[in-house]
């Protein structure tokens, strides 16, 4: 059996941690009662809770005297239509968190959405959303929204009425067209065709008008090395699932790259061993990314040697170019290079991520559009013609330009939507001081977040549920944005405040200038809606609709009219007007890759900042979902960090939680050190999206802006990593709040695994499970159903989509970082990294855990109350209402699944935030035990909905939270005792093992061996 | 002590105890509570005297988990014209022309934890009588059944409906 290892205490035998390791209890009393002292401090004080007890018992005994609380029913006035109360319904919409623009799937129950999920006629994304897709519903209702359009007075902010800022800045508008002023809109990049026409309208009316995008983790890069390589600026849209073997250049694919739902889709796809093969997949990468941790082959590399060996494979495949070779390994490359051969037009190279993000991004993308050309995979598994990706977009430079322009005074009027460059641009690009030198701004936040703070007015905007719009996210794919609830607050979309305004047309339409914008290409055989088209009275749906009408549906040849095709593209959400995938490959520029600039030899320690699944970019700060979701490899919650590698740590004599000073030309910051194997030596790394000062109550002040570290290269560029960085030791040491600690495994195969070639030999390589050993206990009969679960190992990335389901589903509360670090997280799902392997680059495993719901479940037999139970389905049950909190359960549970109510976390929930709650499963109180319960709600309104038509419930009918979001399909849910479902299928595959079986607790649970293609 | 004494004592005591134990068995227990509604709804008229079907108003019991009360409107389609000038008909309509509806005080209260689906019991053809008592002989709506977790249990026992615990607690 091979060694996993969760942390590197457990690798290196740390004498303490063992020690740590034999306690029954992670804390003594005494450490407990500190605890107390330490909840006074954080605002949770005994004496609150004591009162609200005292409370408590004087209710309980009024009670005893009269009757329980009077709760009232209040009914609607006109009931609408199509509601039913305790009824669900379910709009199509499109995902508004990233530019990557998955379709969505809203529920809503009485009007207010509670759950997101993806929409399964959506071609990108088939039915599947990421963690922060799953968690942008909480942004709708956090407190911290602004309520209303707000006006700066002298530095504060004064509420205001949108009928006095459309008066003044209508006024504004008037003397800059008179005065011929210069009006700059900086927004981040925006996926919407008619919001990009709404915008060219409006700017057209101007003589200086012009739009700016700004996306922080936009590929420009990307379109720049396609433009060197082949003429045409774009972003390809790549086929994952056609490559047999992928290679990536620090393309972080499956985090954050371009459009990771349907990446992760795409790749597990390629996972699943049908006809007992897999695809390959390589990756070079300077940090320890989620996607490097499943790649079958992982080489850390420095930061910038990508390109050296890129060009190396290059070289390898024909390159009319010299390689420095010096470092690489040469024979592992010729191998790569020949393996690469045997599938022309099936394999994919990547180039970006972080190490794109340098002086030499472009290098890479032109060498890896060479290597991708000479592979045959241009025009396969790269689309640049058909319908390329329309999901990034922005130009550094022309924000560079902006800037200077602001500083010159040379703006009039600067309108910022979709973007916080005061938070994301470092200190020394001086965009603060710019901004100040602007006589109005005007910011459409919905929050005072840092930019806002700048402006002299916030225009209150939308949440994207509240909002009309579209979406192109692949040429020729569209779909539609409704609103499923009216807006909370007194707010209005970015596009209804531009119509609003809309003042008289003075040229006909941009012309010359209006060519040259960084908007995304418009739209083929475009109908021109003549400006201000829009009449008295009509708003942003109107226009859209009318967008729509002329550009949508008369490239769609429907026959219908117009409201029916309108009716439909809002029922299913979407609209599939792509051609074919496939193209010829377009020649490759050769001068491009002659004119190349070998990098040099560079030994100093880099600096990468680089965005993780939960922060993003820190546009979500505020979101406690996210912030408490443990980030998908080091399994820290609540703070960002500084990566080092262990080999480097003792170098520097830094220890794991040590805070450094981290000293670059430009910024000098404090950050946390954690220790991260698989890191190469001469790199650290931060993650971004923290730091922010103006995100709201929950996402202020917290870990380190690692945007600050950006720097601009020479040639204008902005660059992402930082050389020679030096570490300073400050003395100070504070505890991460890290989950993995709490849930080691003692060694035991938790995560089985064997390599394809094995597997190839025998389907059960790998798979140690035990006979089960004879049970003393009677065996449960299952006459109906009996539910169960299989996860396939081999296709789990990691992502974590499925934790922030689950807690959206099951009303999961957050219990902030003081907790967590207590081992108190309430996930009831969490997905366990193991290590495995040399330190230096270890293999990674990741393996999703949740109640097993054993047939012999240790739990049930120690709970005194019988507060869980065995149910006649398989369901191991708890009741909320008979537990009385012994937690001898937990105890018991050789899994750690079950999570305990130390406080009252939900009751005190702030009003907004209360209305995500799902009303159909029970808000859990202090003392009670809790844990997953395969969402027994879907499981009951699954068997309503069959019982209706008196028949069973069909395969696939049923999904859990989990399952239904996962992007790699690796949780399937359904009826073990039909031999015909998929997870029985699964329960029985040669790869099937239980997790612990030696303990014969006879798991619902069967996990898939994970195979590894290292051959 | 006389054995008058030692059999009276242990006596009152048990029915001290006794009535302790039946006391408490009964809290929350909410037989008869009738409170005072917004207006003096009679179920009586509606549902006994001119016979209007349940389901007339309470449109989601056979959809949803929740019977639903109607909503304004639905007491204007008959009470626009029909005794408009009563000052219970009257109240209401200020009240709509404010924007707000009656405040309905509940009567037949499941607590917090438990799921109850009118739908499923309707589907098996058990009578709104069953647990709602005789609505069409109250004036005023009184809970006439003291729907514990036993009288539920009972009734699916006898039905050979799921004892399962998470049948109706999840």
């Amino acid at each position: 059996m091979k060694h996993y290892w969760k942390s590197l205490e457990a690798l290196e035998k740390n004498p303490e941690f063992e020690a740590a390791m034999q306690k029954e209890f992670l804390h003594t009393p005494e450490e407990l009662s500190a605890d107390v002292e330490a909840d006074e401090k954080s605002g949770v004080s005994r004496r609150e809770f004591l009162r609200l007890m005292g409370a408590s018992v004087v209710m309980a005994s009024a009670a005893a005297c009269t009757r329980r609380p009077v709760e009232k029913i209040v009914p609607y006035l006109n009931k609408p239509q199509e509601i039913t109360i305790g009824i669900p319904n379910w709009y199509a919409s499109t995902c508004g968190e990233c530019p990557a623009a998955c379709g969505l799937l809203v529920k809503t129950r009485e009007g207010r959405p509670i759950k997101l999920e993806g929409n399964n006629e959506h071609p990108l994304n088939q039915g599947k959303i990421c963690a922060r897709g799953q968690a942008s519903i909480l942004n709708l209702y956090d407190p911290d929204r602004l309520k209303g359009p707000m006006k700066n007075n002298n530095g504060s902010f004064k509420e205001t009425t949108w009928e006095e800022a459309d008066k003044t800045l209508q006024e504004v508008f008037k003397n800059i067209q008179n005065k011929k002023g210069s009006i700059r809109l900086l927004t981040g990049h925006i996926p919407s065709p008619a919001t990009r026409r709404l915008i060219q309208e409006f700017l057209g009316r101007f003589e200086n008008a012009k739009q700016v995008v700004f996306e922080p983790l936009s590929l420009e890069e990307v379109s720049r090395g396609q433009e060197a390589s082949y003429g045409t600026p774009v972003v390809p849209h790549y086929h994952i699932d056609k490559a047999k073997i992928l290679v990536s250049f620090g393309a972080d694919f499956l985090d954050t790259w371009l459009s990771p739902v349907e990446f992760t889709n795409r790749f597990a796809k390629n996972r699943k061993l049908k006809n007992g093969s897999m695809s390959k997949f390589v990756c070079f990468e300077s940090i320890a990314s989620l996607t490097g941790s499943n790649a079958d082959l992982r080489i850390p590399v420095k930061a910038g040697d990508e390109l050296k060996i890129a060009l190396a494979l290059a070289h390898e495949l024909g390159a009319p170019i010299a390689a420095d070779t010096d470092g690489v390994d040469r024979k592992m490359i010729r191998q790569l290079a020949l393996e690469l051969k045997k599938y022309p037009g099936e394999t994919l190279v990547l180039g970006g991520g972080y190490a794109n993000k340098g002086p030499d991004g472009l290098a890479l993308q032109i060498v890896c559009n060479f290597i991708n050309s000479v592979l045959g995979n241009d025009g396969s598994t790269i689309d640049a013609q058909n319908s390329p990706s329309l999901q990034a977009g922005g130009s550094y430079e022309e924000l560079f330009k902006l800037i200077d322009e602001m500083a010159n005074a040379q703006v009039d009027l600067l309108l910022i939507y979709k973007t916080n460059p005061a938070y994301i641009l470092p200190k020394h690009f001086k965009f603060e001081e710019a901004v100040q030198k602007v006589p109005l701004v005007v910011d459409f936040a919905d929050r005072e977040d840092e930019t806002a703070a700048l402006a002299h007015w916030i225009l209150a905007e939308n949440h994207y549920l509240e909002s009309w719009g579209d979406a192109e996210p692949l040429k020729g794919l569209f779909s539609l944005f409704q609103p499923t609830i009216r807006p909370l607050y007194n707010t209005r979309s970015f596009q209804e405040t531009l119509l609003a305004w809309s003042p008289p047309p003075l040229n006909p339409l941009p012309q010359g200038e209006g060519k040259k914008r960084e908007t995304p290409p418009p739209l083929e055989g475009e109908g021109r809606l003549s400006a201000g088209s829009v009449a008295e009275g009509e708003g942003w749906h109107d226009y859209l609709k009318k967008f729509w009408q002329e550009n949508i549906y008369a490239r769609s040849g429907a026959l219908v009219p117009f409201e029916l095709f309108w009716e439909s593209a809002l029922r299913s959400g979407v609209v599939d007007l792509r051609r074919g995938s496939g193209h010829a490959p377009r020649p490759f520029n050769a001068n491009a890759l002659t004119a190349l600039k070998i990098p040099g030899e560079d030994n100093a320690l880099h600096l990468m900042v680089y965005p993780t699944i939960p922060a993003y970019d820190g546009r979500s700060a505020n979101n406690s979902w996210l912030k408490e979701l443990p980030d998908p490899v080091t399994k820290i919650t609540w703070s960002n960090f500084i990566s080092v590698a262990p080999e480097k740590a003792k170098e520097l004599k830094i220890k794991d939680g040590d805070v450094v000073k981290v000293k670059t030309a430009n910024a000098e910051l404090k950050a946390v050190v954690h220790l991260q194997p698989g890191q190469p030596k001469e790199v650290v790394s931060i993650p971004l999206g923290f730091g922010r000062t103006k995100a709201g109550e929950v996402g202020n002040e917290i870990g380190t802006n690692a945007f600050q570290f950006i720097s601009k290269s020479k040639n204008g560029d902005l660059v992402w990593f930082t050389q020679d960085v030096e570490i300073h030791p400050t003395g100070e040491w504070v505890q991460l709040a890290k989950t993995q600690i709490h849930d080691h495994m003692h060694g035991r195969p938790i995560v089985q695994e064997t390599t394809l070639a094995e597997y190839q030999k025998d389907p059960k390589a790998g798979n140690e499970n035990p006979t089960h050993l004879p049970s003393m206990w009677s065996k449960h009969k299952y006459e109906g159903y009996r539910w169960g679960m299989a996860i396939d190992l081999n296709s789990c990335t990691g992502c974590s989509a499925c934790v922030i389901a689950c807690q959206a589903e099951n009303n999961i509360p957050v219990v902030g970082p003081e907790r967590v670090k207590r081992g108190r997280e309430m996930h009831w799902i969490r997905i366990d990294r193991y290590y495995e392997g040399d330190e230096k680059n270890p293999k990674v495993a990741h393996q999703p855990m949740l109640c097993q719901h054993c047939e012999n479940a240790p739990c049930e037999t120690v709970c005194p109350v019988l507060a869980t139970v065995h149910d006649d389905e398989g369901l191991n049950v708890q009741i909320y209402n008979r537990c009385v909190g012994t937690r001898y359960c937990n105890n018991n549970c050789p899994y750690k699944v079950r999570r305990f109510n130390w406080f009252e976390y939900l009751r005190e929930t702030p009003a907004p935030l209360a209305m995500v709650f799902n009303p159909d499963v029970t808000v859990r109180e202090k003392g009670v035990m809790e844990k997953c319960t395969f969402c027994h709600q879907r499981i009951q309104e699954g068997k309503n909905k069959a019982k209706d038509f008196g028949v069973e419930v069909k395969d696939g009918e049923i999904q859990s939270a989990c399952q239904q979001t996962c992007p790699a399909e690796a949780i399937v849910f359904g009826n073990l005792n039909d031999p015909e479902s998929r997870v029985s299928k699964m329960a029985k595959s040669d790869r099937g093992y239980h997790v612990l079986a030696d303990l014969n607790t006879v798991p619902s649970i069967t996990y898939l061996t994970k195979v590894r293609n290292e051959g | 002590m006389t054995p008058f004494v030692k059999t009276i004592i242990p006596l009152t005591l048990l029915i001290l105890v006794g009535s302790v134990v039946y006391f408490l068995w009964h809290i929350g227990n909410n037989v008869g509570y009738a409170p005072t509604q917004p207006i003096p709804f009679s179920h009586k008229l509606h549902a006994g005297n001119l016979d209007i079907p349940c389901q007339y108003c309470h449109t989601g019991v056979d959809k949803s988990r929740v019977a639903s009360v109607p909503s304004m409107q639905t007491c204007m389609n008959c009470h626009s014209l029909v005794k408009a000038d009563s000052p219970h008909i009257q109240k209401m309509k200020t009240l709509i022309e404010k924007g707000d509806s009656f405040e309905w005080i509940r009567v037949h209260d499941m607590p917090d934890f438990v799921y109850f689906n009118h739908r499923r019991h309707i589907a098996k053809g058990v009578a709104c009588e069953k647990c709602h008592g005789d609505v069409k002989s109250m004036p005023v709506i009184t809970q006439k059944v003291n729907l514990t977790m036993g009288y539920c249990v009972e009734c699916h026992r006898e039905n050979k409906a799921s004892v399962q615990c998470n049948t109706c607690h999840n």
